[in-house]
């Protein structure tokens, strides 16, 4: 879900209200038209076209002033906002009584559009507001009806050409009867709707609270382990720089005894700093916002990192082979990063495939993308763990006795990365016959990341 | 042939100690620092052909600043900087890519932290062959 402050949720309603406002507009004008002209019914169509007009005027300057807001930002933009949905409901309310004056009063069964407004003001306003509107609304056509009804202000009917004019809106029963059934049904429909409105608002504004506060939390989380690592990787260095000398003999020779074990330290000192260095890249990568971004050839990465790691295919007799398109264009993304996915990624075949054994690289040209697959005959991955593949701290279960120094952040990090340049990444994979790793990238991603 | 001096500058003595070792094993002649201060002071009396420099994150920025200061000196500019990172994991900066922007970070070379012998007696050796 993301996170959409209570302001701009309501500067979004409110355009909708505008935007909608332009359907009304259009719908007016349209059985305008149609009853003059189709069904033939004598209406004051004059009058009901410059309402209408009025309406766009309305809702010309209900756009301009909420720009105008939205520019400005102020401090108080939620109570501003308001202001502008407020001078448009009423100013609906008002053309819409006019219009219902010209076409019928209480005889045009149209007039239940009030409800529009009482619904879309129980979801914007608080409830004492919409209240306060929906009795505005009923004051305003009761006074109409009862204007018409006692002759003061002239009934203009919604009859056909040449049939008898009614007179139903002078019809006290009629009149009465229908009126207030009309005034329940709004305030018990407002009381509805403002009730769902209010507890679907609370339970928005809660949930939203809740995902910043973990954001927050997570955003601390990280820091915290990047604090961490670091003053840990600190450490080791001094430590495998200071095995580094020994096992070098720099300071002397050792017996055979002595270099064994300390062989042993160094190795597993490297094999750590492998790991926290991983880790430190992952949660640099998930904490950092800014990433930089160049224009580069896909195919070249590939066959640099071929190159790299070359001499590690070549101790176990593995055949390392590439097949670039020559029509992949250049990306844009971060290089250094998706040399490292690269890397990382032909590294993990050549580990998890046996003595002899073959790995492929291939890149394809798609229609905005570059497809880029890493493929092995190695040990596989059973499907059931085929999504877990990319989790923090994962390791296959057919291959946890294997003896390889895997720390299972290798995976999450290239997953991370080919996530922050907009790519995808997936996994196909059977258990003793191979895995190929595919992904792709954007070759022009959208700027913000 | 007379020695060739290098001067250590690192707030971390274990660091410092075993890199020590390393150049002294191939008859380089060391002189160490533990910060900036000390640092000037071996610069002006040792006069050293290469300086090792930290980039001491937990003294924020003090190998950068004197990394800098050493370029605009008229008697030092020429005088290699081979610069050891670890600060990158944190800031993201990648050293050998902003190498390039000599008035960002005047350094000639960078190694990653852990040193690791061959790379360091590597990259020691090329900085003082280009300089002759």
């Amino acid at each position: 879900m993301d996170l959409v402050p209570q302001e701009t949720r309501l500067i979004k309603r409110t355009f909708w209200l505008i935007n909608h406002r332009w359907i009304a507009i259009g719908a007016v004008i349209l059985f305008t038209i149609l009853a003059k002209k189709v069904i033939k019914v004598e209406i004051q169509d004059v009058a009901l076209y410059c309402v209408s007009g009025l309406l766009v005027i309305e809702n010309l300057l209900a756009l301009f002033i909420l720009k105008k807001i939205i520019k400005r930002n102020p401090v108080n933009l939620n109570n501003s906002v308001k202001k502008v949905i407020h001078f448009q409901i009423f100013a609906d309310l008002i053309a819409l009584t006019v219009l219902l004056h010209y076409s019928g009063g209480i005889g045009n069964p149209f007039f239940t559009v009030y409800i529009f407004h009482m619904v879309i003001a129980s979801i914007l306003l608080s409830e004492l507001e919409t209240y306060i509107l929906t009795t505005f609304a009923l004051l305003l056509f009761g006074l109409v009806v009862y204007l018409e009804y006692t002759g003061i202000i002239e009934h203009y009917c919604l009859c056909r050409e040449g049939y008898a004019h009614q007179s139903l809106y002078q019809e006290g029963t009629y009149v009465f009867r229908t009126y207030s059934s009309f005034a329940i049904t709004s305030f018990i429909l407002v009381y509805l709707a403002s009730s769902i409105g209010k507890r679907l608002r609370n339970q928005e504004n809660s949930l939203s609270r809740a995902i910043e506060k973990l954001q927050k939390q997570d955003a601390i989380k990280n820091e915290y382990v990047l604090r961490v690592t670091h003053d840990i990787k600190g450490n080791l260095a001094a430590i495998q720089t200071n095995l580094a000398v020994l096992t070098n003999k720099i300071v002397g020779s050792l017996d055979e005894k002595q270099e064994e074990f300390l062989n042993r330290a160094y190795q597993r000192t490297i094999k750590l700093t492998n790991f926290v260095k991983n880790l430190l890249r992952l949660t640099n990568m998930r904490l950092k916002e800014e990433f930089d971004k160049e224009a580069f050839s896909i195919n070249d990465v590939v066959i640099k990192s071929v190159n790299a790691v070359e001499t590690n295919a070549i101790d176990k007799s593995i055949k390392l082979e590439y097949y670039i398109d020559d029509s992949v264009d250049n990306i844009i993304g971060n290089l250094l990063s998706i040399e490292e996915v690269i890397t990382n990624l032909i590294l993990n075949s050549i580990k998890y495939t046996p003595e002899k054994g073959d790995v492929t690289i291939r890149t394809q040209n798609l229609k905005n993308q570059v497809l880029v697959e890493i493929e092995d005959n190695g040990v596989g991955i059973p499907k059931e763990e085929h999504e877990k593949v990319f989790d923090e701290f994962f390791r296959g279960s057919n291959v946890k006795h294997i003896k390889e120094d895997s720390t299972g952040i290798g995976l999450s990090l290239v997953k991370t990365i080919i996530n922050r340049n907009n790519g995808k990444i997936w996994i196909e994979s059977e258990e003793g016959k191979g895995s190929i790793f595919r992904f792709t990238l954007p070759k022009n991603p959208p700027d913000n990341n | 042939m007379e020695k060739k001096k290098i001067l250590i500058v690192d707030d971390d003595k274990d660091l410092t100690i075993a890199i020590q070792a390393i150049l002294e094993n191939k008859n380089y002649n060391v002189v160490t620092a533990i910060n900036k201060t000390e640092g000037w002071e071996k610069l002006k009396s040792e006069k050293p052909d290469l300086t090792i420099l930290d980039v001491m994150m937990d003294t924020s920025h003090e190998g950068f600043d004197m990394a800098r200061e050493i370029k605009k000196d008229e008697s030092f500019k020429d005088m290699p900087i081979l610069m050891l990172t670890s600060i990158s994991d944190v800031t993201g900066v990648n050293f050998r890519a902003a190498a390039s922007d000599p008035d960002w970070l005047p350094a000639d070379e960078y190694i990653d932290k852990p040193v690791e012998p061959e790379e360091l007696l590597e990259q020691v050796e090329k900085l003082l062959t280009n300089q002759e």
